[in-house]
């Protein structure tokens, strides 16, 4: 089932659905649900109980079996009870800096339904004892950022007595909305990613335990708040119960923010979006640091996040990205490894020298000056990035990048012989927005 | 050549590594260089150079280097 | 001199000042060498692009060992300089500069020179427990400590206007010039004009203390106008 909603501006989506919306319930033929339709449709806002029904919400989140929707896939009431178990008082962190450009799940979670998600940091809040909750955006996402503003002005206007909600912004980089980065910035210093140790729920924002996950996942935790977590297990698949929320990029370049049950298909999305299988040549899915599948493969799978170990294609942030037939997905990775290369916090040696080296090498292998020697070295220097830096963002370049040489094997056979790929001269099909490498950053 | 391994293992912290490459000269049977001069890290430590571990950890430049222990299986 | 020698004299019974002062200058000019070539490692260790092929262990280990012996000699310096009754210099001025009443700028330049290298000693050793600024901060220092060690050198050194003497003092900076010149060449992320900035400052400061050396220590009566006490001046000039 699908409805359409366009936002306005310069950053258009549509909102679609499968099955029955629950995030984006109450945006049919309205657009921004504010708070007096989200009342209407969800009950007035549950009264602000200080300590009191702490250990039912965290019960609740864990029974719900909640993964988190920012990639990770880890278990939200997990998270939650590690929190609520430290000393000193935690601070809560709404992470929508959405820093996969393609990506407009988040946005569109501020930008029409904002209270379901201030609603879930409010309930969180509560259940850890936080007197704080910062909802971080990047940079330039003014449609976030204006409405979720409005959102906190209508609360306020009715008085209701919530724990404190401050908005701060975010460079806007790829990797600066990585947790650690998020934490880092807030505590005053750069927007870059600090390693694994310490964990934000141990010592996160100044030094306090930090529950910090993304919107979407709030979002969840809201509704789960509301409605029990019987009523969230009853859709979805089993291990990744509930509904997610996917950005589906056309082949024509139209974005639509998806919500789905777990336990739909892909084509189920992609359908939702306007896109046919005969319109799309390549998928890209979970971002650019994601796996590309053809076709055929990406109609199938499934949109719960893959078990452990089972080596599934990994959904990420949620985004199915199309590429019409024809598209030549050896240059398009290039363009994608080049602008990653160029987002690099040039923090670790291996990320900072192996990434341009590997969007160089594939490079010339689509335009057909690469040899055998240039897609070994490519290879080589993947393997020599993988787990070798401070945070995952060379890892997620690599997937891409060997999915894009096990897609397109057999072409890339005839590119490292000399022959460049016929589609490569066209212009990219993806959007990739164009950063010289080595240019000067921003991190505050 | 097997020698029995400690419980530990060599573990770079990558925000501080620069590439002295020191830690290559005093361990290269455990430690070779990548092609941008940082350290890749070849297993766990045999407990023959458990010495010469401890001596790469103090001698890095850029104290980049750290001993732990093995997460259990 | 053994260390029985010394203990003896530091229990107060009395040395000839002569040894001491011989001492003292001997300790001093291999000080102002071993100095140099601490700071030459130190440099070597930062940089990787080396002209000299030498193992990257060896720079840095080296550097460590020898600046931990530099610290011994220092010892023996100060101690010299201190049980020395010929001239005015107590405990107290061996940490605190400018104190002394023998050529008191320029001794108060060794004494501070000396104070910058056991802050870099200690906040090395303390390395864990810091910051990466803190430590970088503390550890540039020894740029400008190696710098006024050669200036207390020139200002307080009985054999200034010994050629010998002032020839290696001549080598010691021009290596170090080259030397942070390198260093501030390869430095990645410096701009430009800061670069050229800093190299035009490189190549001025040498010159200008030089200038100032040949009309100065190496002019005769640098003696008096450094501020040596009258008594001590005039038996000095009595055995010149």
């Amino acid at each position: 089932m699908t409805a359409s909603v366009t936002h306005p501006g310069t950053d258009t989506w549509r909102l679609a659905w499968v099955g029955q919306p629950r995030l984006l319930d109450g945006v049919q033929g309205r657009g921004r649900v504010d708070l007096a339709a989200h009342e209407a449709r969800h009950g007035s806002l549950p009264p602000h109980r200080r300590g009191r029904g702490t250990p039912a919400l965290i019960a609740a989140l864990s029974a719900s079996g909640l993964l988190g929707r920012g990639g990770a896939a880890f278990p939200f009431g997990l998270k939650v009870a590690a929190v609520a178990q430290r000393r000193r008082r935690p601070i809560v962190v709404v992470n929508a800096s959405e820093g996969e450009p393609l990506s407009r799940k988040d946005a569109a979670l501020l930008a029409h339904v904002p209270h379901v998600v201030l609603d879930g940091a409010q309930a969180c809040a509560v259940a850890v004892r936080a007197r704080e909750i910062v909802v971080v955006v990047h940079r330039g996402d003014d449609a976030a950022r204006s409405s979720l503003t409005a959102a906190l002005q209508e609360r306020e206007q009715v008085d209701h007595p919530g724990v404190a909600v401050r908005v701060e912004e975010v460079p806007d980089r790829y990797v600066s909305g990585e947790a650690g980065a998020v934490v880092r910035f807030l505590s005053g210093g750069q927007a870059l990613p600090t390693g694994p140790r310490p964990r934000p729920d141990e010592r996160g924002v100044d030094g306090r335990p930090t529950l910090l996950s993304n919107a979407e996942t709030y979002a969840h935790a809201g509704l789960i708040a509301r409605y029990g977590p019987e009523w969230f297990a009853g859709v979805g698949a089993e291990h990744d119960p509930g509904t997610r929320l996917l950005t589906v990029i056309a082949p024509d370049g139209s974005t639509t923010v998806v919500e789905a049950p777990t336990d739909a298909r892909a084509g189920d999305a992609l359908a939702a979006a306007g896109a046919t299988p005969e319109q799309v040549g390549a998928v890209l899915v979970g971002g650019y640091a994601g796996t590309w599948l053809s076709t055929e493969t990406v109609g199938t799978i499934s949109l719960a996040s893959p078990r452990r170990g089972s080596g599934g294609a990994a959904l990420g942030v949620g985004l199915l990205a199309c590429v019409p037939p024809g598209t030549c997905v050896l240059s398009e990775t290039a363009r994608i490894a080049h602008w990653m290369a160029g987002e690099s916090a040039r923090q670790c040696g291996p990320c900072l020298n192996g990434l341009p080296a590997i969007a160089v090498g594939l490079a010339a292998l689509a335009a057909g000056r690469g040899n055998d020697d240039t897609l070994a070295d490519v290879a080589r220097w993947c393997g020599l990035v993988v787990g070798r830096g401070a945070c995952h963002h060379p890892g997620g370049v690599v997937r891409t990048v060997r999915s894009a040489l096990d897609l397109t094997a057999t072409d890339v056979v005839a590119h490292a012989a000399g022959h460049p790929c016929s589609a490569a001269r066209h212009s990219g099909a993806l959007r990739v927005p164009s950063v010289a490498l080595g240019a000067a950053m921003d991190w505050r | 050549m097997t020698e029995p391994s400690t419980d530990r293992r060599l573990v770079v912290d990558w925000l501080r590594c620069k590439a002295h490459g020191l830690c290559e000269e005093l361990l290269p049977e455990l430690i070779t260089l990548d092609d941008w001069g940082y350290p890749v890290i070849a297993g766990s430590v045999p407990s023959d150079l458990s010495g010469l571990a401890e001596r790469a950890v103090a001698a890095c430049p850029a104290l980049a280097l750290r001993l732990e222990s093995n997460p259990p299986r | 001199m053994t260390p029985a020698t010394l203990a003896v004299a530091a229990a107060g019974l009395e040395l000839p000042s002569q040894t001491l002062w011989w001492l003292n200058r001997a300790t001093g000019i291999v000080l102002l060498v071993q100095l140099t070539v601490v700071v030459m490692l130190g440099i070597g260790s930062s940089v990787r692009a080396l002209p000299f092929r030498m193992p990257v262990f060896v720079t840095n280990e080296l550097h460590r060992k020898l600046a931990l012996m530099t610290l011994s000699l220092l010892v023996v310096h100060i101690v010299t300089a201190v049980l020395d009754s010929f001239v005015d210099i107590s405990w107290l001025d061996s940490v605190v500069p400018f104190l002394s009443p023998y050529r008191t700028v320029w001794l108060g330049l060794g004494t501070l020179a000396v104070d910058l290298i056991i802050a870099a000693m200690i906040t090395t050793a303390l390395r864990p427990r810091l910051s990466e600024r803190a430590w970088r901060a503390t550890h540039a220092l020894t740029y400008p400590a190696w710098a006024i060690a050669v200036l207390h050198g020139l200002g307080t050194g009985t054999d200034v206007r010994n050629a010998a003497f002032q020839i290696v003092t001549l080598v010691c900076v021009v290596l170090v010039v080259a030397a942070t010149a390198a260093r501030l060449v390869v430095l990645p992320g410096l701009p430009r004009p800061t670069l050229v900035l800093a190299l035009v400052g490189l190549a001025l400061l040498p010159t200008l203390a030089t200038l100032w050396a040949v009309q100065g220590p190496f002019a005769p009566g640098w003696s008096k106008k450094a501020g040596t006490p009258p008594a001590p001046a005039a038996t000095v000039a009595a055995q010149q």
